[in-house]
């Protein structure tokens, strides 16, 4: 499903998000898969399908019907048999953006100090800072995923979960739709609280492609997120998990000690707490114990986790880290 | 440490409404966090505690509270003992006794004396005084003196304790504590008491002060001369001396006895810790007179071991009976040793010198003679007026405590008639009759000692009593001396004695004994009424010559001043003395209680300054600075 959002002033969203700079090092750039998948669309990678390119895969024996245009006469000459000649097939293939775009997402200011592309600023120009809002970073992390996707001229499709349930953005190709990926992205909203596993069970119900997912959550849920993600794996796919968090929230000490009545930006519940080192240390403690649980989740299913604090400068994540963990090349 | 005023701690129960308000109205900032999720299952462990976990973080509930309990406390008054300066209103009670003289001031023994060593105390005190303390200044001497009183400027201080002598006498440290309770007018008061311990047991009262003892003194080591007495006995004068060795040591010593100058005997005498070996020597030469006791030892107590003995030298005293005929008082006089009587008849009788006591029985010429008067019976006179006469009088009370009356029991005395007396101005009564009139006056008028006998003891049972003789002998002892002084049996140093000299006389001149540091000197006191002589701080033989118109008259006489005193020789120093009802330790530090409100008030000042910094830029911010470790 198409989201039927369009936001007004397309370059002005698209400058909210990037500016050109920055897109042309993503066009350096491609998605990494770890393994061969078969594609829908000629494209650039190579598939487990055999085909016409130029890179041979293996022979085969000739039975009638096959093209005698791909049968190898050298081979013939020397073992008088009949052997057909197999290509590696080039395809593409499909990378997923899924975004939480639930409420605990959408906080922070929402207008970080930003200078993509530009000089580094001292003082904070390089794209991250302690207070930077999650949904923003999260959203331009998907951005230049999906723009990387489509430089590389495999299919995105992009999903925003929220509580009216899933905005996708359709399976699209080609470098030419780039601005309307931007423009879906910058138009999203936050809204309300999701069941993240839910929504990670439809979309994997529904996804007809298998292929690089990437999910970008805060994992503020009560269920975990757990299930979601062994539900996309069962289907096929290669995950992602960008685990994005405030530095507030694995750091507490840094906005909230005293006497404070905390409201939950989801659910809307308040709770009064007075806050000492104590607590401060016992936060900590269940803080480590929830991380390393997902954590240890994704390492034992092969999923590819990664910790981001929205204070690591976002070019560097894009840039860098991710290369370095062999999501892109 | 102390507190001055208790009561003011009661304002520290502010403190319960300060906290009920704070968690009454414990202001919560709301702030917004993307998911209360990790703090629910943080709280779920704390919600035990809840109510208390409010005020865990609250710094300006803690700084208040804090404020609040520096202002109770500064209320309160409260004082660091012993903590640097002395304040407020300081008894300083310095020991004056004898022991004090011992040489074993200073810390390493020898040389300083303990009163030394005390004025030192004192000094040290006077240095470090806080501004505004009051010292009152006391020598607990024989008779304990104040030596000032409030003084706040430290020059006379430090003069009035350099003007401090210490006496050769037994202290009175209870008397010097009842005027220090004296000068502890206000509740700050602190009594300071620098001394040896050597005060006997005597109770000591109570002042309302807090205390502090300055103990002086090291070694308990010293002997001494505790007794001395010279009685004539029928083979001669006998001398009984008593030792002591009160130190930790087997003490040695050579004992001399010089009698009149002239050495008489001396012994080797050694003395096990605690002996106190008694000695009689038998006899002495039959005029002996003045007696010297030496103990020659090397002990740091000099003072004690020398020791002094005058005899006395039979002189009579010349008295005239003036009667009809009484044979019940000549038969008393004459058993007197002292009395050389004569007898006139009251018909024949002239008055003139040459008496030293005349009595007249039932008559009184119209001039009087000089010397003392005995009148018996008397007539109506201007110097006796009497207003008639009661029959069957029953004798009242008496004064039992008067010398004259000592061992006279009048009980069974029974009179037919007295004379009803008008008490004179001059004399005091010593037996009344059951309706109040004087029965036996004495006094002093006109120079001359007067005792009169209201009644005829030809018409009472008295002269039949064994009553009658002890009492002669007490008035002839009073009236005829025998002597220019008024000897108590044991004249301590410091005490003042009565002198009555020859009617003649107009001068006496008495020689007082020197010592190692004051030399020997003379006083010469016009003869005057009443004349006494209280210049009795040294140890010695104090000599009195009388004289009239530059000539000598009257004996020559002699008297000793001892110590004799076993407390002040036992000089062992005492860690801690009874005060207050309970034991007082010694410290070493003279300070009084040192008052820190002053410095809780600044504190609070201080704190409430703090306070009010962090109510204006927040607990929050403030703790996150200090707490903020950049990852």
């Amino acid at each position: 499903m198409v989201n039927t959002a369009t936001p007004g002033g397309a370059n002005a969203t698209y400058t909210t998000l990037f500016d050109a700079n920055f897109l042309k090092k993503l066009e350096r750039l491609s998605i990494i898969s770890r393994k061969l998948r078969a594609g829908r669309l000629k494209g650039e990678r190579r598939s487990v399908r055999r085909g016409n390119s130029v890179e041979f895969a293996d022979y085969r024996n000739y039975t009638p019907g096959d093209d005698l245009r791909r049968v190898d006469w050298n081979a013939y000459a020397r073992l008088e048999r009949l052997f057909l000649k197999l290509f590696q097939e080039e395809e593409d293939i499909t990378v997923h953006v899924l975004l939480d775009a639930s409420k605990s997402m959408d906080w922070g200011d929402k207008e970080p100090v930003f200078g993509l592309g530009a000089p580094a600023v001292p003082g904070g120009g390089s794209g991250g800072s302690a207070d930077q809002n999650k949904l923003v970073y999260a959203k331009r992390t998907a951005a230049a995923l999906g723009y990387i996707g489509l430089s590389g001229f495999d299919r995105l499709t992009v999903a925003a979960f929220h509580r009216g349930g899933i905005s996708r953005f359709a399976p699209v190709r080609g470098r030419g739709h780039a601005v309307n990926l931007l423009r879906f992205i910058a138009a999203l909203q936050a809204g309300g609280e999701t069941d993240l596993d839910a929504s990670l069970r439809a979309y994997a119900a529904h996804a007809r492609y298998p292929g690089v997912c990437f999910i970008l959550s805060d994992f503020f849920t009560a269920q975990g997120g757990t299930d979601g993600l062994a539900a996309l794996q069962a289907a096929g796919h290669e995950l992602h998990v960008l685990h994005i968090l405030a530095p507030a929230e694995v750091h507490p000490e840094v906005a909230l000690l005293g006497d404070l009545r905390l409201r939950d930006s989801e659910t809307g519940q308040t709770q009064e707490v007075s806050i000492d080192s104590g607590l401060l240390d016992l936060y900590a403690e269940k803080f480590a114990a929830w991380q390393g649980a997902l954590e240890g989740f994704c390492r034992r299913r092969g999923i590819n986790y990664m910790q981001i604090t929205t204070d690591n400068p976002f070019d560097e994540l894009v840039l860098h880290y991710l290369r370095r963990r062999g999501v892109i090349s | 440490m102390g507190v001055l005023e208790p009561a003011g701690l009661v304002l520290a129960l502010l403190a319960i409404p300060i906290i009920l308000f704070y968690m009454l109205r414990l202001r919560r900032q709301e702030i917004t966090v993307s998911s209360s999720m990790l703090w629910r299952q943080v709280l779920q462990d704390r919600q035990a505690n809840a109510p208390w976990q409010k005020l865990r973080r609250n710094l300006l509930l803690y700084l208040q509270l804090l404020v609040l309990g520096m202002l109770a406390l500064a209320l309160a008054r409260p004082f660091l003992e012993g903590a640097g300066q002395a304040s407020g209103n300081i008894v300083l009670v310095v020991d004056g006794s004898a022991s004090m003289q011992a040489q074993d001031g200073a810390d390493g023994g020898g040389g300083t004396t303990r009163f030394e060593r005390a004025r030192n105390e004192a000094h040290n005190l006077v240095d470090n005084l806080a501004a505004g303390a009051r010292v009152s200044l006391i020598l607990a001497g024989p008779v304990p003196a104040t030596i000032l009183s409030g003084g706040q400027d430290k020059a006379a201080l430090h003069a009035a304790i350099a003007s401090m002598r210490p006496s050769n006498g037994t202290g009175n440290m209870a008397a010097a504590i009842t005027l220090a309770a004296a000068a502890a007018t206000s509740p700050d008061t602190t009594l300071i008491v620098i001394s040896d311990g050597a005060i006997g047991e005597e109770k000591l009262p109570e002042v309302a002060a807090n205390v502090h003892y300055i103990p002086v003194g090291h070694s308990g080591d010293n002997t001494a001369i505790t007794a001395l007495a010279l009685r004539d006995a029928p083979q001669g004068p006998q001398l009984f001396v008593n030792l002591a060795n009160l130190g930790q040591q087997a003490a040695a010593g050579l004992l001399n006895v010089e009698i009149d100058g002239r050495l008489w005997d001396s012994r080797q005498v050694t003395m096990a810790p605690g002996e106190e070996p008694q000695l009689t020597l038998l006899d002495l030469p039959i005029d002996t007179h003045l007696v010297t006791v030496t103990l020659k030892t090397s002990d740091i107590l000099p003072l004690d071991n020398t020791a002094w003995a005058v005899r006395a030298t039979g002189a009579g005293a010349t008295t005239l009976l003036v009667s009809q005929g009484n044979s019940f008082a000549e038969k008393a006089l004459n058993l007197l040793p002292q009395v050389h009587l004569a007898r006139a008849q009251p018909a024949s009788y002239k008055p003139g010198p040459g008496y030293d006591l005349t009595i007249f029985d039932g008559y009184l010429p119209a001039t009087l003679p000089p010397g003392n008067l005995l009148l018996i019976n008397p007539p109506n006179s201007p110097l006796v007026p009497i207003s008639g006469t009661i029959a069957y009088p029953a004798i009242g009370p008496a004064d039992s405590s008067d010398l004259l009356l000592r061992y006279v029991n009048l009980n069974d005395v029974h009179l037919a008639a007295a004379s009803r007396v008008q008490t004179p101005a001059w004399a005091r009564t010593l037996v009344r009759t059951a309706g109040g009139d004087p029965l036996l006056l004495a006094g002093e008028t006109g120079g001359r000692r007067v005792a009169v006998i209201a009644f005829d003891l030809h018409r009472s049972d008295l002269a039949l009593q064994v009553a009658f003789p002890i009492l002669m002998a007490n008035l002839v002892g009073w009236l005829a001396p025998g002597s220019a002084l008024d000897l108590p049996p044991r004249l301590l140093p410091d005490t003042a004695l009565a002198i009555h000299p020859v009617p003649e006389a107009d001068k006496v001149t008495i020689a007082i004994p020197g010592s190692a540091d004051i030399p020997a000197q003379e006083v010469t006191l016009p003869v005057s009424p009443g004349l006494s002589f209280g210049n009795t701080a040294q140890l010695g033989l104090y000599r009195i010559a009388q004289s009239a118109r530059g000539k000598p008259v009257g004996t020559i006489e002699w008297f000793a001043v001892n110590l004799l005193d076993r407390t002040e020789s036992d000089i062992a120093p005492r860690p801690a003395i009874d005060l207050q009802g309970h034991s007082v330790s010694g410290g070493k530090e003279a300070t009084g209680p040192l008052e820190i409100g002053p410095l809780l008030l600044a504190l609070a000042m201080l704190i409430l300054l703090l306070e009010w910094w962090l109510y204006h830029h927040g607990t929050r911010g403030v703790l996150r600075g200090l707490r903020w470790r950049p990852r």
